[in-house]
């Protein structure tokens, strides 16, 4: 073999070498979203108190002032996506918002539905609201609609309204409002997902749980099915 | 006579030791970062992952997360151009051997079919390590991953903003590997060119000394970063020939340069066809 040919075999030798080194590494990065029920596992944040309060006063001054409002009923189940999450909805009705009709399908992403899995969290990040659930209808309120950069999207894409501190997605029907804690012992600030999983809002105490779900049926009867 | 010359050439430039040693420079370089991404990311949840592509020592994104390996490699580059075969003209200057290949050849010919051996030989040697490495990124990190270094998510004004400003940004939305490629492949590319156009002034200008020919394209590199200095002109070279790089630029400036180079090259090679080789 020519001498002259020694210098390329040797980095042909080191980039296979590495290659089958970074080809084993590649097993080390779990896919926990991509398993059935992952949120099972996870903790959610519950609504305190003080909280509680400031959502109150959101609700009805900032939430009806959203560009776009409509009452959805969900066709996928969450995905979570690179520090966000995005669902699928079909729109029912249009309450406010310009370009949307009724029957038309549309992405919904927001930051407060991803998934924080680290060696510290293991946590979804909503914002007290679960995640809307198929075959039920909601009430949502949306920011904007977004341009999407990577890829070529068919549906259009909408961001959340964000700023009051909740996730504005509403069920119109009431979902499990009992909160498992005795009266003078509220739940932890994070709890397993999979104790709250049926329930509509996450709070820490009953009384908590009541004032938002009273404070729901104030802002549905605004936009009545 | 022309393709038989510059493949000869080309496969003699190769072997070279500057090829070889340039190849083996970037070569190491690039399999730092890798190994840096490796291990610094092993046991990342997949859907908090950054895209592959993004993670590639070319990629201007990384420079979010830690900027040593662009660092380097725009210290490294500038001196790096002309090692593989841009000055290789004026050593067979030096020997007497380009008398010999013009007479046998013709001057032109000779000329065009070493600018060509040398643009390629520079581009094969400035592309090939980064293409490499979008193997073994494909290869080593999971394919599903999509975040971006800075952490901005697809709704964040900065994120839409930056990736719309991408050069080829169509190709990026096409496939974020294909895009990866075709860059690379212009990273090496615009090398290639400052090389092929070092070797036109080797041409038209003797030089007694062939270190003094790895002083062009430095300058000329370094004229760009000082120019950029003046918030009126931005003309960074690595600004353009990075992939992923979504901040302001002027796009203009880059045809423009490489217009000129192209121009340069093809015209002071028909100029210097002419002189007489046996001086």
């Amino acid at each position: 073999m020519k001498l002259r040919y020694i210098p390329p075999l040797l980095f042909l030798a080191a980039v296979v070498a590495f290659g089958i080194f970074g080809a084993a590494k590649r097993q080390t990065y779990p896919e926990t979203t991509a398993q059935p029920n992952y949120m099972e596992d996870l903790t959610v944040a519950t609504l305190n108190q003080d909280g509680c309060s400031y959502i109150l006063q959101n609700l009805q001054e900032k939430l009806p002032r959203s560009p776009i409002i409509l009452r959805v009923t969900p066709t996928t189940d969450l995905i979570p996506i690179f520090y966000a999450g995005k669902q699928k909805f079909v729109v029912e009705e249009v309450y406010a918002g310009d370009g949307l009709k009724a029957g038309e399908e549309i992405w919904v992403v927001s930051g407060s539905w991803c998934a924080v899995i680290d060696h510290q969290y293991r946590q979804m990040a909503f914002y007290f609201v679960n995640t809307p659930k198929q075959g039920q209808e909601y009430l949502i309120f949306l920011s904007r609609q977004l341009k999407i950069v990577d890829g070529f999207e068919p549906l259009p894409v909408y961001q959340l309204q964000n700023g009051v501190n909740i996730d504005p997605v509403f069920s119109y029907n009431d979902l499990d409002t009992q909160v498992d804690a005795p009266p003078s012992q509220p739940l932890d600030i994070l709890v397993p997902y999979r104790e709250v999983a049926d329930q509509e809002f996450f709070a820490e105490s009953q009384a908590i749980m009541d004032a938002m779900v009273e404070a729901k049926h104030a802002l549905l009867e605004q936009y009545p099915r | 006579m022309y393709f038989k010359a510059t493949r000869t050439q080309i496969k003699l430039l190769l072997f070279q030791w500057g090829a070889l040693l340039a190849f083996g420079l970037l070569l190491a370089l690039m399999l730092h970062n890798f190994v840096e991404n490796v291990l610094e990311h092993q046991g990342t949840e997949v859907v908090l992952m950054y895209h592959p592509m993004k993670l590639l020592s070319l990629s201007y994104d990384k420079t979010n997360y830690k900027a040593d390996t662009m660092m380097l490699l725009v210290q490294l580059v500038p001196l790096l151009i002309c090692i593989p075969a841009a000055l290789s003209l004026a050593k067979e200057q030096h020997t007497g051997a380009s008398v010999l290949m013009a007479s046998r050849l013709g001057s032109r010919t000779y000329l065009f079919s070493k600018v060509t051996a040398v643009f390629v030989v520079t581009t094969l040697v400035f592309s090939l390590p980064f293409l490499l490495e979008i193997v073994l990124n494909c290869v080593s990190f999971p394919l599903k991953a999509t975040g971006d270094l800075a952490n901005w998510t697809i709704y964040d004004d900065e994120y839409i903003q930056t990736t719309q400003h991408f050069l080829l940004y169509p190709l990026y939305r096409l496939s974020p590997y294909l895009y990866a490629v075709v860059e690379t492949l212009r990273f090496g590319a615009t090398m290639g060119l400052l090389a092929a156009a070092t070797l036109t002034l080797s041409a038209l200008v003797r030089v007694k000394f062939r270190v003094l020919l790895l002083l062009p394209p430095f300058l000329l590199l370094q004229l760009s970063a000082y120019l950029s200095q003046s918030q009126y002109f931005d003309v960074y070279w690595a600004n353009y020939v990075t992939l992923f790089h979504g901040e302001a630029r002027d796009d203009l400036v880059l045809f423009i340069a490489v217009a000129a180079l192209l121009a340069f090259v093809i015209l002071g090679t028909l100029c210097a066809s002419k002189k007489d080789w046996r001086n």
